[in-house]
């Protein structure tokens, strides 16, 4: 196990080159001046030329990209160009943000989504079944803000509840914390716990019928034990597969979620790096996320190995 | 002698939709303690069925009507925590597939020592300890590092092993073998079929075998029931079915099967197709295929009639 997370973990360098490359160039081939965009309307052709050399800009590309690597091997993201701050403790705080809405939203996603699942696929085509299956269709296909921008309406109007404004961190007020986490957490625990427990029922109607389970059956186990026991761990490989998408894709930042609640996450901090043609965060910000991405997809192979043995790389 | 198992009138009705499909019928037969009852018919005649009503394992959608009558209980009216107490317990299961009856994700020991720990209500250790016992008693070699592998690592025969370990693990006084050797190569049938023998001896425990090899059926088997379309067609036992077959199906198996005796020979082949569930004849099931057919076969369905005293066969010209 230790050598192929090795042997992994070496399998990320080209990744990591390739995406450094394609960031890097998106960048730079979208059209728009930097340093006109920073100075505004009124900048005299000198004071651009300025900012240009100061950011670099005026060098080759090729030169470009191989100073941002070495800044980037230093640990180095750049500064802000709006701020004038550091990119890289930024993004680290920023993503710790995110990463607790993310495992709030995923622990209220999975929770409703997996038993849910598993009664939808044991009552398979009965009326349970087609009423959880017509809940979790409405739950895929309701954009994310419009259950968000609901439930703050519901619960605003009819019961004078707001969600605080003001961002306070985990560990020093985790009540507060909650309070904020919880609205943008459920809104995004539906919208997964939809695709989870598709593919929750999915698995497990066709774990359902392996033989295997009619073996445990034959053993005298209960209904419970047969389903849970033998049925849930068979029918983890596609959930996991998902879930793991799900993490991943939540950690760079649910943008339109964390504008809707004020959440200060990384989404938000990169949506303004765009606005502003910030280009050290975008590119920082973006590699940043990738390289989180990547990282997400590691952990869920290696948990392939551990749920299903058979599983060799 | 009091039987271990009485099954009568047992009649499985398929429903789907609004159509009942009957797929098998007036199925009557008993197995006396330590006595090895064969099941033998084509595929599709309804053995399986068989075998999955007794155990209860048939999908929702089956209706089983009759009665099972285990020693003193009737398994169709126990209730579902009633009946697992007898499942995996007084009555074992050994499937056909042992590629696919293992649960994949759990290591052997696991497997076997589950119903053990479940119905003797054994500690761990002590059930770790049965489990050895078992691996050691079906063959299985070096069986403290079986324990802790998985089904992938073990071939074909030695699943079976496992499967068959698994099936004797509370000593059950009843083992329904649904083919057993099947889907495995002939050596290694042949040391199942040995092990299988083995236990029935050792412990005195019945075992009702479902097979369509006639060749096992000789070697395994005290009686033989024949089965065609969902109905018992010959009861004997195995001396007498193979000396002295009554119904023409039984006939025709036997001449189907290749004999070492004669030189060169063109195996007899039984001419058309048994009948699909849900077009069942009024008459006789076989009598389409059979060259003794009269009208009255056509008209009227035979009773399963009594040649002698164990001698059964549903055929007026038995």
């Amino acid at each position: 196990m230790g050598k192929y997370i090795l042997k992994r973990l070496f399998s990320l360098i080209p990744i990591i080159i390739g995406i450094s490359i394609i960031v890097f160039l998106i960048i730079h081939l979208v059209p728009g001046d930097p340093a006109s965009i920073i100075l505004g309307n009124n900048a005299t052709p000198e004071a651009i030329k300025a900012l240009n050399a100061k950011l670099g800009l005026d060098k080759p590309l090729i030169v470009q990209y191989f100073d941002w690597v070495v800044h980037l091997i230093q640990g180095n993201f750049g500064t802000s160009v709006q701020t004038d701050q550091s990119v890289l403790p930024t993004l680290i705080n920023k993503f710790l943000v995110t990463f607790q809405l993310t495992l709030l939203s995923v622990l209220i996603g999975w929770i409703i989504a997996i038993p849910l699942g598993i009664l939808s696929a044991v009552k398979a085509n009965s009326v349970v079944d087609f009423i959880l299956r017509i809940i979790s269709m409405l739950g895929i296909s309701i954009p994310n803000f419009a259950i968000g921008t609901l439930l703050l309406l519901i619960l605003s109007v009819y019961f004078g509840w707001y969600p605080p404004i003001d961002y306070v961190n985990f560990w020093d007020d985790p009540i507060s914390a909650l309070k904020i986490f919880i609205l943008p957490a459920i809104t995004m625990g539906i919208v997964l716990s939809a695709g989870i427990m598709r593919m929750t029922r999915t698995s497990f109607i066709e774990t359902l019928n392996k033989d295997f389970i009619r073996t445990a059956r034959a053993k005298g186990n209960p209904e419970g034990t047969v389903i849970v026991g033998h049925g849930l761990r068979n029918s983890m490989i596609p959930i996991i597969t998902i879930g793991g998408m799900q993490i991943g894709y939540l950690l760079g930042g649910a943008v339109i979620v964390e504008q809707l609640f004020s959440i200060p996450g990384i989404g938000q901090y990169i949506l303004n790096g765009i606005y502003h043609r910030d280009f050290p965060v975008v590119q920082g910000g973006v590699l940043f996320i990738s390289l989180i991405f990547v990282f997400v997809n590691l952990i869920v192979d290696i948990i392939y190995c551990w749920i299903d043995p058979r599983i060799k790389y | 002698m009091n039987s271990l198992l009485k099954v009568e009138d047992l009649k499985v009705q398929i429903k789907k939709n609004k159509d009942v499909t009957t797929i098998i019928k007036d199925i009557n037969f008993s197995i006396n303690p330590g006595e090895t009852l064969g099941v033998v018919g084509e595929s599709g005649c309804g053995k399986s069925i068989t075998s999955l009503a007794i155990m209860r394992l048939l999908d929702k959608n089956a209706q089983v009507t009759g009665k099972i009558q285990f020693e003193s209980h009737d398994i169709l009216r126990m209730t579902q925590k009633e009946f697992r107490h007898v499942r995996g317990n007084h009555i074992s299961l050994i499937f056909q597939e042992p590629m696919t009856s293992l649960n994949p994700l759990h290591k052997i020991g696991k497997q076997i020592s589950e119903p053990v720990i479940r119905h003797l209500k054994m500690s761990k250790s002590d059930a770790k300890e049965r489990t050895i016992e078992l691996l050691n008693a079906v063959g299985i070699p070096r069986p403290n590092e079986i324990y802790n592998e998985y089904p992938y690592q073990l071939s074909g025969g030695m699943r079976q092993r496992i499967v068959i370990a698994m099936a004797m693990a509370c000593n059950p006084r009843l083992i329904i073998a649904d083919e057993p050797t099947t889907a495995l190569d002939v050596t290694i049938q042949a040391q199942i079929l040995k092990l299988l023998k083995k236990i029935a001896k050792e412990n005195g425990t019945s075992i009702l075998f479902i097979t369509h090899d006639l060749g096992v059926v000789a070697e395994m088997c005290d009686r033989v029931i024949v089965m065609y379309a969902g109905q018992i067609v010959e009861e004997a036992d195995v001396r007498t079915i193979f000396k002295q077959p009554k119904h023409p199906y039984t006939k025709g198996l036997l001449s189907s099967m290749p004999n070492m005796e004669k030189e060169y020979e063109v195996l007899d082949t039984i001419e058309g197709s048994v009948p699909m569930f849900n077009e069942m004849p009024t008459g006789c099931r076989y009598a389409s295929r059979c060259k003794l057919a009269q009208d009255i076969c056509f008209n009227r369905e035979p009773d399963l009639i009594k040649a002698n005293s164990d001698h059964k066969a549903r055929c007026y010209f038995a």
